[in-house]
């Protein structure tokens, strides 16, 4: 093996490392598994943690659960699948917990995207390559980048890692066969998140276009690209024919100009990566641009394109651009290195792949040791107890029993109730504080299921056409006011943030307790009441319990 | 030239078994709290998923790219295989617990046997 590999091996080793430490490895207290989902900070993480147990569950994602949906058993598997069935079959070799593998390979995956782009700019010069990886280690330090990993954005950035293997295979479409791999990469893009695949497209159509003006279209990239479309085509006409009646019926496109994203997290700004770093990055900018290299053509339109693409959010691409700029430490990383190459260059006589990879090793560690704080063990919103709680439900409640939840920390991200595998509805919180103001608690009270109600339920109508519930029927719904009275089994929190919230749940306890409720399950955190008399007067005569 | 290419073929497969190695090691010190046994089986999952099945896949592109490339390549390519045809396969049927140990085998079975055929073809 030459002197160069082993050098450029040890660096890629020492990255890869680095990654997983600063990536997972710290906030799942260096262990891979868990005995509930560690470091889920967002109902969506559980929502995609259910959705994807309940494939392994079942063997397969023709429908959606009945628990999260309403209780019909016909809603057909709507969500982005590939990220789901990677994680079950993981699962399934491995013995770790779906809730485990789910996280992991989104992260695993990450890591692989910035190999992987690595590997695009060697193509053209090792030396920027590896002075590029100190950018991408902010996929894990900028605080909105981490959100997409901790709040659940795990479709988007597996679609962005799929968009990154496409850019790969789009500068090796000279190869035998690439039209079959692209389109096959192309089609994980579509059943990641779809969004990927606009952005995917658009580059492929930019890149053609500029390739026509140069006249250096060759005849075996335009086959090879047909051949890629219309693998693409094949392999996501099913999914494409869902996607239409369903998520593009509900969310049709609108030209909304989006400046801030709360909900999301959090977006990623160029200010995110710090002042020194941007102007380096705008130094690399420079000699790029201008730069009579035409050997760097590939990389320079990567990130410019890059840079233009997480900005659609202000020309009608909403969210999708924030989606997009979660790889952004990635996609402009081949800024910084050249930013860092030049300056190199002017003190560094002869920089080599050695000379390089210390640089960019020390380059990596200062930029750690500044904007990564070590966050120690993260558990998230889960416990060892609520854990303990959902699963006693789950093997211990009738399967068509429904379940309420009063007062607890963690049950307004409401994802994770599904994992009781049972309809579950929770108290509203903001009118629990209403209530406390008027002192009083009526038995038909404001109320949440948790639906999964985003295409709004669709169903199976013909062979390729598909109808939605609620579309059909408005009052299935998951906010509403509900007869409290009417469910099986009631989960109180003994204690929580807020200690009067948690009075109030052993004042309707106790209420509960004298009209025929019996305790069926009790651990440190939480009971569960069994409700002896469905839809009875759980409440008293008054129907009203006073606090 | 048919001991070249068992040669070829034997580095390979060291090549490969010393990147599970090292990959294992690697894991065992960022995961330091945790058991051997676990990060093996997690190391042998990533290869057996999203690693042989795209290796022997980019057997087609040998002659162009390095080991590392394709070895880092071959994630995706793994991955969005195995991926898509395990949706597929669900919706015909196919439970994914078999899939999971079906699946890699299949595919490098159907790539080896593609390239024998192109073979005798040629």
């Amino acid at each position: 093996m030459k002197k160069e590999t082993i050098i450029e091996t040890i660096f890629l080793l020492a990255f890869i490392g680095t990654m997983f430490w600063i990536g997972i490895a710290d906030s799942w207290g260096h262990k891979i598994q868990h005995d509930f989902p560690y470091s889920y900070l967002a109902s969506d993480t559980f929502q995609h943690q259910t959705r994807a147990q309940w494939i392994k569950d079942t063997g397969n994602y023709k429908y959606e659960a009945p628990y999260y949906s309403a209780g019909y058993t016909n809603i057909v598997g709507f969500y982005p699948p590939i990220l789901l069935h990677l994680s079950v079959l993981f699962s399934h070799i491995s013995g770790l917990e779906v809730y485990d593998t789910i996280l992991f390979i989104t992260v695993f995956f990450a890591i692989t995207g910035s190999l992987i782009f690595y590997n695009i700019i060697s193509c053209w010069n090792k030396q920027i390559a590896i002075l590029s990886m100190p950018l991408m280690t902010y996929i894990f330090t900028i605080r909105e980048a981490r959100v997409a990993f901790y709040w659940g954005h795990w479709p988007a950035l597996l679609g962005d890692f799929f968009l990154v293997a496409c850019l790969w295979m789009l500068i090796n479409l000279q190869k035998k066969h690439s039209g079959i791999i692209l389109g096959i990469l192309l089609a994980a893009t579509t059943l990641a998140h779809t969004a990927a695949t606009i952005f995917t497209v658009l580059f492929i159509l930019i890149f053609f276009a500029i390739a026509v003006l140069r006249k250096k279209l060759e005849k075996k990239q335009l086959k090879n690209i047909i051949i890629a479309f219309t693998v693409l085509l094949i392999l996501t006409a099913y999914f494409l024919i869902l996607f239409k009646q369903t998520w593009m019926v509900v969310f049709p496109f609108t030209f909304q100009i989006w400046t801030d994203w709360t909900g999301g997290g959090g977006f990623i700004t160029l200010q995110s990566f710090g002042t020194y770093t941007l102007l380096i990055m705008a130094l690399g900018m420079f000699f790029i641009i201008f730069s009579k290299n035409q050997n760097n053509f590939f990389q320079k339109l990567i990130a410019l394109f890059s840079l233009g693409a997480g900005f659609t959010n202000y020309i009608g691409f909403s969210n999708r651009a924030f989606n997009f700029r979660f790889y952004w430490p990635i996609l402009l990383s081949v800024l910084f290195g050249t930013g860092i190459y030049k300056i190199a260059k002017k003190v560094i006589n002869n920089l080599t792949t050695f000379k390089s990879a210390a640089i960019s090793l020390a380059v990596i560690a200062i930029l750690i040791n500044y904007n990564y704080t070590p966050t120690g063990k993260i558990d998230g919103l889960m416990n060892q107890y609520t854990w303990q709680t959902l699963n006693w439900i789950k093997d211990n409640t009738e399967n068509d029993a429904k379940i309420f939840f009063f007062y607890g920390d963690s049950y307004d991200q409401d994802g994770s109730l599904g994992n009781t595998h049972r309809r579950n509805t929770r108290v509203e919180i903001i009118d629990l504080s209403q209530t406390l103001q008027n002192k009083k608690i009526e038995k038909e009270y404001p109320t949440k299921e948790l639906i999964e109600s985003g295409t709004e339920l669709p169903y199976r109508e013909g062979m390729f056409t598909y109808a939605r519930v609620i579309a059909e029927n408005k009052n299935v719904t998951g906010r509403k006011i509900r007869d409290v009275c009417s469910f099986d089994y009631y989960v109180f929190d003994k204690s929580g943030r807020y200690p009067v919230l948690v009075q109030f749940n052993q004042i309707i306890a106790n209420t509960f307790a004298q009209h025929n409720f019996t305790i069926v399950f009790d651990n440190p955190l939480s009971i569960v009441l069994k409700n002896q008399q469905h839809g009875g007067q759980c409440f008293g005569a008054n129907n009203t319990i006073t606090l | 030239m048919e001991q070249t290419t068992q040669s070829h073929s034997n580095k390979e497969v060291k090549a490969i078994l010393a990147s599970f190695v090292i990959l294992a090691i690697l894991l065992k010190i960022v995961f330091y709290k945790e058991t051997t046994i676990i990060v093996l089986k997690t190391v042998a999952t990533i290869s057996w998923l999203f690693v042989l099945p795209g290796y022997f896949i980019s057997k087609i592109w040998q002659q162009d790219l390095n080991f590392t490339e394709r070895l880092i390549i071959c994630i995706p390519i793994s991955a969005a295989i195995i991926g898509i045809s395990s949706y597929y396969l669900g919706l015909l049927g196919l439970n994914l617990r078999i899939q999971s140990f079906i699946l890699p085998p299949a595919i490098i079975f159907i790539t080896l046997a593609k390239t024998k055929l192109f073979k005798l073809l040629k």
